[in-house]
């Protein structure tokens, strides 16, 4: 995936993003991290095809994000699970196939077993948890097999501990899958715990302040939270975070 | 279970209030007829009593599908085509805030005794709360799923089918609570102004030949027919929308 020179106003007066240069290789996961309103979202929502950049050009696979939605090639998960409330768990899930025409690796059934949620498929939203929301609501971005995984903050309207307990679950997940993704989030636990590459962006008008590698090996598991390594890295990371913070306030 | 309940308190309680209040007051049968005199004239007059009530139901509910088949084409026209809304708006408006009693007598001038003015009156009285809950529920789409859509490339007749339709469907069931009860009220108003059947006709009839028995029993009929209309749509909401929390429910 190759973004170039990719900018994003609104109107005259509000830059969301401005030049973000970035290559994300095949496989490969990466993290974007930054304060509210620095356009983590626009970010992603560009990526996924639903806006367009006021100038630059992001290329997914070599075409652009529609044509790459065009062929089931995206899959979205956004903050807020995007469910149909009319609809169980199991067909929730099985829509993103019978729209995309995809024939899935797996069966829905086998999906939403392994995303914990198999005593659960025949629940409607509102018989869910938030958190096993969130699994069903990422199991419809998973199950037609996308070339590119889009995580927007998918477990930011969680506890701490459900959060943690999903993040481990979806280092899993994506670990098995081989899938390139893109992980919109506040957290820069979540961030160390699931990317390859963290990007921090600046606050309004979002640039890529600074990339920051993450040598942990996949999939992560819960030890791997109190090691010196990774407390030291999570602390760069902040560091990072309120440099960029402070310098724009400044 | 519990409003079926409520219901048949309301049903126990009225004959008993009613005589009640024919006992309190010294007004004479004539009058206010008391409730077991009414029972007694609809067993006898059962026979002439179906056949207009039968009547008064063929016009609600023949002018209640007219009025949902252009409340559907209207909705969903005005979904995909904005100008049409703007248009058809503010007709809707004035039509609907033209007293009934006045197009109803233009009507019946117009077009004499026939099924048409009838039809156009109970069109008249339900078509604008049926238009505008439909219409606000095709649209009462969560946006979040709109996204999950179109990064799915979802067709539009498939965004209408599984996520547009299913969103307003409680909206519709809501308009029809209010509009088909208004149905059978419009048909009456209809019959009241001319006609030779139906409940309307048997009111004026009533009044004409100092029938206070024959207008309760009227009233009586008129009221069960709507209060039965609710509880069925009522029960329907509750068996197809079971996807729907109790907090919509309510």
């Amino acid at each position: 995936m190759s973004v170039c020179e990719l900018s994003k106003n609104y109107g005259d007066k509000v830059q969301a993003l401005a030049q973000i240069n970035l290559d994300i290789a095949e496989g490969e996961f990466v993290a974007f991290i930054g304060p509210s309103g620095c356009g983590k979202t626009t970010m992603l929502r560009i990526l996924a095809g639903l806006e367009a950049p006021s100038s630059g050009t992001v290329e997914i696979f070599g075409q652009s994000p529609k044509a790459a939605c065009k062929q089931g090639a995206i899959g979205v998960a956004f903050q807020q699970a995007a469910l149909v409330p009319s609809l169980t768990a199991r067909r929730n899930v099985a829509l993103s196939l019978e729209i995309t025409g995809a024939q899935p690796k797996h069966s829905v059934e086998t999906l939403l077993s392994q995303f914990g949620i198999g005593a659960f498929m025949d629940s409607y939203p509102h018989e869910l948890s938030g958190g096993m929301q969130q699994r069903v609501n990422i199991a419809c971005a998973l199950v037609h097999d996308p070339k590119l995984i889009l995580l927007d903050e998918p477990f930011g309207a969680l506890d701490e501990l459900t959060r943690e307990s999903l993040g481990e679950w979806l280092s899993g997940i994506l670990n098995a899958s081989k899938q390139t993704g893109v992980l919109i989030t506040h957290s820069v636990d979540e961030a160390v715990m699931l990317a390859d590459r963290i990007v921090i962006l600046s606050p309004r008008p979002g640039e890529i302040a600074e990339i920051v590698d993450v040598p942990f090996a996949q999939p992560r598991k819960r030890a791997l939270r109190s090691q010196s390594d990774y407390l030291k890295l999570v602390a760069e990371v902040r560091e990072s975070l309120y440099a960029v913070s402070e310098e724009a306030l400044r | 279970m519990k409003e079926i309940l409520n219901y048949f308190l309301v049903m126990i309680s009225l004959p008993i209030i009613w005589l009640i209040a024919v006992k309190c007051s010294s007004l004479p049968s004539s009058v206010l007829p008391p409730p077991d005199m009414v029972a007694s004239l609809i067993w006898e007059e059962r026979a002439n009593l179906l056949t207009h009530t039968l009547a008064t139901l063929k016009i609600a509910l023949i002018g209640y599908a007219i009025s949902n088949v252009i409340t559907l084409a209207l909705s969903i026209s005005f979904l995909y085509f904005r100008p049409l809304e703007d248009f058809i708006t503010p007709w809707a408006v004035v039509i609907k805030n033209v007293p009934y009693v006045t197009v109803a007598s233009v009507l019946i001038v117009t077009m004499g005794d026939t099924i048409a003015p009838k039809l156009i009156i109970v069109v008249l009285v339900t078509f604008f709360p049926l238009l505008a809950n439909l219409k606000k529920g095709l649209r009462a789409v969560d946006p979040v799923l709109l996204d999950r859509m179109q990064t799915l490339h979802a067709s539009r007749w498939q965004v209408f089918r599984k996520v547009r339709w299913p969103a307003a469907l409680p909206y519709y069931m809501a308009g029809h609570e209010i509009a088909f009860t208004a149905s059978i009220i419009g048909a009456i108003i209809a019959e009241w102004f001319f006609s030779s059947q139906g409940l309307g006709y048997l009111i004026v009839q009533s009044i004409t030949e100092y029938r206070a028995d024959r207008l309760y029993a009227v009233t009586f009929i008129a009221s069960t027919l709507s209060v039965l209309v609710y509880i069925g749509i009522r029960a329907a909401d509750r068996h197809f929308f079971k996807w729907k929390s109790d907090a919509q429910k309510d």
